[in-house]
């Protein structure tokens, strides 16, 4: 027995007045990293996000926060997320004209159009982490897939690069990195989340028009964002389970 | 009836041929699939764990007040300021009188965790006070809200007729509001 009177009563005193998982945790909590606290358990949560698309003000910071947290090259085509900018004419509501020069990542130009009757916003757009997400249905091989606290991930060590799932996302939202040709998408910062970290895009925002909401947490703010605002979803019709829940969505937005 | 079963050794041969691709099919299959492979679902569990541990690069807003609490406090005498003005305008509140209070470090100031992580502190914040960074969000842009405050270089001058030092030379970033709008204000 080489523990001495001093390391007995420390580690019994921790025993006695903390739980299980919270006597686990306390050494990342003294080192003042509470995030990294290992007792994080998937079933827990069920992960999405509010999108306030009336305080977006077309910034780019999610687009450019997001390529540096994830690494995503900056070629044509490659985005986790991005803002694109919807021009309505009221006489045709059918045909916005929308624009998102490079996903929004270096901002967005003045509109030159004359008359002044357009009806002008930007709308966030990303992965809907969709509760029945088509692209993970059709994957052959298992590479793409939701996990088990409802965010839908990628496993590049699997993926073949065949695309399918890059037809079947109804919202666009994967792409082929050119490096490893391999399909990647947003992953709702999940190396970020499972540690108590808000996403990377959600962090930046400066008007918080988004914000990452865990729906099995009953503390969490996004029920009571929910009750009180009128909530869609894009492409309702399509009855993807989609769990980004915008605020303010104009009916024009596809 | 006998002539049926006179040539058995060609259907033994085939089920041998057969029993061999199946005995290869089941080891090649065996090694091609992870052992952690369905446990969760149609996917490798392990997948997760992999995702789970790639790098953070931004720190969170959390970890800078750890050491930088305080960034967004009312300015003493630096922000033109005048001690009368400060005097008419207390208590300032940040959360009330700031419009930046709820702008997160790394919105401006770009990713930092690499910051976070070095103990000797050699990589330093970058300072970011460039008029471009400003108009990111403070720029006329089509289609932003009408609450955003936005100005047109061009034509935003202060008395003198003419920017000084770009945006910061009346606006500190760390708290915005000029001395002449706050105490018009308050």
């Amino acid at each position: 027995m080489d523990q001495d009177r001093r390391a007995f009563l420390h580690d019994t005193g921790r025993f006695i007045f903390l739980t299980g998982a919270a006597t686990l945790a306390w050494d990342f909590v003294v080192a003042g990293a509470p995030e990294q606290a290992p007792n994080y358990v998937a079933t827990d949560h069920w992960w999405g996000m509010i999108i306030d698309v009336d305080k977006c003000i077309g910034s780019g910071n999610c687009v450019r926060a997001c390529k540096a947290e994830n690494d995503v090259p900056r070629e044509e085509g490659c985005f986790r997320t991005w803002v694109e900018r919807y021009q309505v004419d009221p006489y045709d509501l059918e045909h916005p004209v929308v624009d998102s020069p490079v996903g929004g990542y270096d901002g967005f130009p003045e509109i030159d159009r004359p008359g002044d009757g357009l009806k002008v916003f930007f709308v966030p757009k990303m992965c809907n982490q969709c509760a029945d997400s088509p692209c993970t249905q059709v994957c052959p091989v298992g590479a793409t897939f939701k996990s088990p606290d409802g965010v839908v991930l990628v496993d590049k060590t699997r993926c073949l690069g065949c695309r399918y799932c890059v037809q079947a996302c109804p919202y666009g939202c994967r792409y082929i990195d050119p490096r490893t040709h391999t399909v990647d998408k947003c992953t709702l910062c999940y190396h970020r989340i499972t540690k108590g970290l808000t996403t990377a895009c959600a962090e930046v925002c400066p008007t918080g028009a988004r914000q990452l909401a865990d729906l099995k947490n009953p503390k969490d703010p996004v029920h009571e964002f929910i009750r009180e605002h009128k909530i869609h979803v894009l492409k309702p019709d399509l009855a993807t389970g989609s769990k980004v829940y915008y605020n303010g969505l104009d009916g024009t937005v596809r | 009836m006998r002539d049926r079963f006179r040539h058995h050794q060609h259907v033994f041969r085939v089920g041998v041929v057969l029993g061999v691709g199946l005995v290869v099919f089941l080891i090649a299959r065996a090694a091609a699939i992870p052992s952690d492979f369905g446990v969760l679902g149609f996917y490798r569990a392990g997948a997760l764990d992999d995702i789970r541990a790639l790098p953070i690069v931004h720190a969170g807003r959390t970890a800078c007040l750890e050491c930088h609490d305080g960034t967004y406090d009312p300015p003493e005498s630096e922000n033109e300021v005048s001690a009368k003005a400060l005097a008419t305008m207390v208590p300032l509140d940040p959360a009330r009188d700031n419009k930046h209070f709820r702008l997160n470090c790394e919105a401006c100031h770009g990713p930092l965790q690499k910051h976070v992580a070095d103990d000797d502190k050699e990589l330093p914040v970058p300072k970011v006070a460039s008029a471009s960074l400003c108009l990111n969000c403070h720029g006329k842009v089509s289609g932003r809200p009408k609450s955003q405050p936005q100005v047109v270089p061009a034509a935003h001058a202060n008395d003198v007729g003419q920017m000084k030092d770009g945006c910061v030379g009346c606006h500190k970033p760390h708290w915005p509001k000029t001395a002449k709008k706050a105490a018009k204000t308050e």
